[in-house]
């Protein structure tokens, strides 16, 4: 089933067409959310709200950009609405930032990006995903965000050095933590 | 959709950039944004200039991690859930409201049975599996907490058994919210019994469940609620592997506690009690559940 099927099956309530567009999507849908929420279980749920949504609005979608791009707009605003109520919420990151640092990931480059990412703004981290995590182009991603791709370039620069700074303070951090540790009792 | 002209300003004439000219490129460098102009021109500076080699190589770094993050696959049972929610919005013949009857699956002779057979079973399944110091929110309904303490504190049990799952409480509100059900669980039931508390629990990765815990002199009763797994087979709408515990339909007695179990097309219950058979169908028959 074509794009176009898609979208005239599920103007029309098909269900097998409905099936077609989450298959086309659900991974990238749901994966994007869960690297934006860091909740498995948040991002399970969003994603629900993103198809129905989705559905439901489906005779809006006019066709000037992507199907995809269509729905990581409906997905990111479902992201970021749950992202403000959880605001006022920080414990969730906190904790999360806490188990991070519990475990035994020194081995893991990744490790200092996880924790780096969730200490950006809202507004960066999911720059930088849509842009490395999903591998959008600078359009896409302005077609997304509704702002002007000149917007994108000068936000993912912003995203990039605040992600840098951060990490150069993380390691900083360890290196002063390291030979305290080491140290023998 | 704005299409954006590559760098429509070439910041530069005569193909000489300076290092303040480059460094704000070397992010679009990167992600291939540049113009084939300002790109000959960033390139030829990046050629003769090392520290701002050395920064367009910090910043690949960076952009290297952020890409070898594997995307995560939707759990199968995401479009099972949004194909529920998509019926039930349609008005298909949605799974009729369930009103929870002990005498469904409560029935003294098969609890009798089904405890012999069941309690060696979970018995042994103990003994080889020690202290449960798994990860907290197994895949199922982890009764350990609660069977240890058996001839014990049943509401210390109770207690462990919520916290094991990840537990936190809530309003009969956010549960209807959280797990799409309409949940009426009065703070009285019959017997005298109190709602102490509804929590939502986790299973897995994925799955929720709904605890209501009362208390009162007659005993304890914890309920536990949860959507059945449902897979299609042939067309065919099927319950596969509940949740909520592996004595499907059947009840087991550990000491003073009893565990019941009954699931249906769009329900699974549990219950974990210390009341005897009247008190306890007087109970369940006050609490209702709909979808």
């Amino acid at each position: 089933m074509d794009e176009r099927a898609i979208i005239q099956g599920c103007r029309a309530g098909n269900r097998d067409a409905q099936r077609a567009l989450y298959e086309l999507f659900a991974d990238r849908i749901y994966s994007l959310l869960r690297r934006i929420t860091r909740d498995e279980h948040a991002a399970f749920d969003l994603a629900q709200d993103t198809f129905m949504r989705a559905f439901e609005r489906i005779g809006e979608f006019e066709g000037r950009s992507g199907l995809g791009t269509w729905l990581y707009r409906i997905a990111t605003n479902q992201a970021l609405q749950w992202l403000r109520k959880r605001r006022t919420e920080r414990r969730h990151e906190e904790r999360i930032a806490r188990d991070r640092r519990s475990g035994n990931h020194e081995d893991e480059p990744a490790y200092d990006l996880e924790n780096g990412l969730l200490r950006l703004s809202e507004q960066h981290r999911l720059i930088l995903l849509l842009r490395y995590h999903e591998e959008l182009s600078y359009d896409e991603i302005a077609g997304i965000l509704e702002v002007s791709p000149g917007t994108v370039a000068s936000r993912l620069n912003r995203a990039r050095e605040e992600l840098r700074k951060i990490l150069l303070e993380q390691r900083g951090a360890c290196a002063e933590e390291k030979p305290d540790a080491a140290r023998p009792k | 959709m704005p299409v954006r002209k590559k760098n429509p300003t070439p910041r530069v004439q005569n193909n000489e950039m300076t290092c303040s000219d480059v460094r704000p490129l070397l992010g679009e460098l990167l992600d291939g944004e540049l113009s084939a102009e300002t790109l000959a021109a960033v390139e030829a500076h990046l050629a003769h200039c090392g520290a701002c080699r050395a920064e367009y190589a910090e910043l690949q770094e960076l952009v290297g991690g952020l890409r070898r993050d594997p995307r995560a696959a939707a759990p199968a049972e995401l479009w099972t859930a949004i194909e529920r929610r998509l019926e039930a919005a349609s008005g298909a013949p949605a799974d009729p409201p369930v009103r929870i009857r002990l005498a469904r699956f409560v029935s003294g002779r098969r609890l009798a049975t089904a405890a012999s057979l069941l309690l060696a079973v979970g018995l042994g399944w103990l003994a080889l599996q020690g202290p449960w110091a798994a990860p907290a929110g197994a895949a199922q309904i982890d009764f350990r907490p609660v069977l240890e303490q058996a001839d014990g504190d049943i509401q210390a049990g109770i207690a462990a058994l919520l916290a094991r799952h990840g537990g936190h409480a809530v309003t009969p509100e956010e549960a209807a919210e959280l797990m799409r059900v309409r949940v009426a669980a009065p703070d009285e039931l019959p017997g005298g019994l109190t709602l102490r508390s509804l929590h939502v629990l986790h299973m897995g990765r994925h799955h929720k469940a709904l605890a209501w815990h009362y208390s009162g002199p007659a005993g304890q009763l914890l309920i536990l609620q949860c959507p059945p797994k449902i897979e299609k087979r042939y067309g065919n709408r099927e319950c596969v592997a509940c949740r909520l515990g592996g004595h499907n339909g059947h009840g087991v007695q550990v000491g003073k506690l009893r565990l019941m179990h009954s699931e249906s097309a769009n329900l699974c219950l549990c219950v974990v009690t210390t009341l005897g058979e009247q008190d306890l169908e007087a109970a369940m028959e006050a609490v209702k559940v709909e979808f």
